[in-house]
């Protein structure tokens, strides 16, 4: 019993801890970055980390944000489906 | 008690997003969204994207290379994978998601529009699985001035070095070589003796790169006056020869 509240106290703060994001405004970002960076051609592989963490800090979304975002992604369907329907919004296919 | 105090702590960890990593659904379909990448000109080198999507399953352990590319074309991936390119985020291409590779592309300044013929392999329900795609890759001639000279007079007291300044603005000249011809009283010495001179850091003028070509003067036998010095360059885009014309001009007190 002692354990299972342990793990309920660890879990309740580590989600108190981990980064909160928009996720609608970070699956607009994700979904439209994916449609613009085929049509780009960079300089340096640099560059194209610099282009997304300009959409990103010019959205006021920070780089822990977009990680735990990322994260989440690969683990939840309706956020891969939030990016694909901004990603068809923005490329029409 | 028991039960409704796991019934919290595995909400919370659902919550969180702990579920385990496994792979998910059945086998993977995956499609290049890309239909043509971004434009590259002629005799550069740039990093394109394709964008990827899977459907059905994971795509795990996700590697892109480029089968068998058009003469003079080279390919590189990223310093990460080395030998393939993989998507951005990480290899699994999730069902569902959409991320993207990058290929580092050189085109020689001949080359025409081209379909990049790409071979994707990934593991998805337990097998292996490997796919041919294409890609468009537009290719654009550059226009207009192959470089630019950097201008102003210099003024020569008895003799010394002088640096004529060039910045590239086409995508690779190579081969770079510039001569002067004096007029009377005026002597030119090149680099080790040489015919001509070349750039500083090295004989390629990349676009967007600032570099000078230097000459010696002694201009001891000269009278005072002001000289122009007309000045030629040679250079070559791959196959093709180009040539710059210009004048420096030099004060002797």
């Amino acid at each position: 019993m002692r354990k299972l509240w342990f793990i309920l106290i660890a879990a309740l703060f580590l989600t108190a801890c981990a980064p909160r994001y928009n996720a609608a405004l970070l699956s607009s970002i994700e979904g439209r970055w994916m449609c613009d960076v085929q049509r780009y051609t960079f300089e340096t592989q640099q560059d194209i980390q610099a282009e997304l963490d300009g959409r990103l800090s010019g959205n006021g979304v920070s780089a822990e944000q977009y990680r735990a975002f990322k994260d989440d992604l690969t683990k939840q369907q309706h956020l891969r489906d939030e990016v694909k329907a901004a990603y068809i919004q923005q490329c029409g296919t | 008690m028991r039960v409704l105090t796991t019934s919290v702590v595995l909400t919370l960890l659902l919550t969180m997003g702990a579920q385990p990593a496994l792979a998910q659904g059945g086998p993977a379909n995956v499609k290049s969204l890309t239909v043509q990448t971004g434009t590259v000109l002629a005799g550069d080198s740039a990093w394109i994207e394709i964008v990827w999507e899977s459907s059905g399953g994971d795509a795990e352990d996700f590697q892109v290379t480029v089968k068998n590319p058009d003469p003079g074309w080279e390919v590189r991936y990223p310093s990460s994978t080395g030998s393939f390119a993989s998507t951005w985020a990480d290899s699994t291409l999730s069902d569902g998601e959409i991320d993207f590779t990058a290929l580092h592309v050189t085109v020689p300044y001949q080359a025409k529009s081209l379909n990049l013929h790409l071979e994707a392999s990934y593991s998805t329900g337990g097998k292996s699985h490997t796919q041919s795609y294409s890609v468009k890759v537009p290719v654009a001639a550059y226009s207009g001035d192959d470089l630019t000279a950097g201008g102003g007079d210099v003024a020569i007291d008895g003799s010394g070095w002088v640096e004529v300044a060039f910045t590239g603005n086409a995508p690779r000249l190579d081969g770079f070589q510039m001569a002067a011809s004096p007029p009377a009283g005026l002597t030119v010495t090149y680099p080790g003796d040489g015919s001509t001179t070349s750039l500083a850091h090295d004989a390629r003028l990349e676009d967007g790169e600032s570099d000078y070509a230097a000459f010696f003067i002694d201009a001891t036998a000269a009278a005072p006056g002001t000289y122009t010095i007309p000045l030629h360059v040679t250079y070559t885009k791959d196959s093709t020869a180009g040539t710059w014309d210009g004048s420096l001009t030099i004060t002797v007190p």
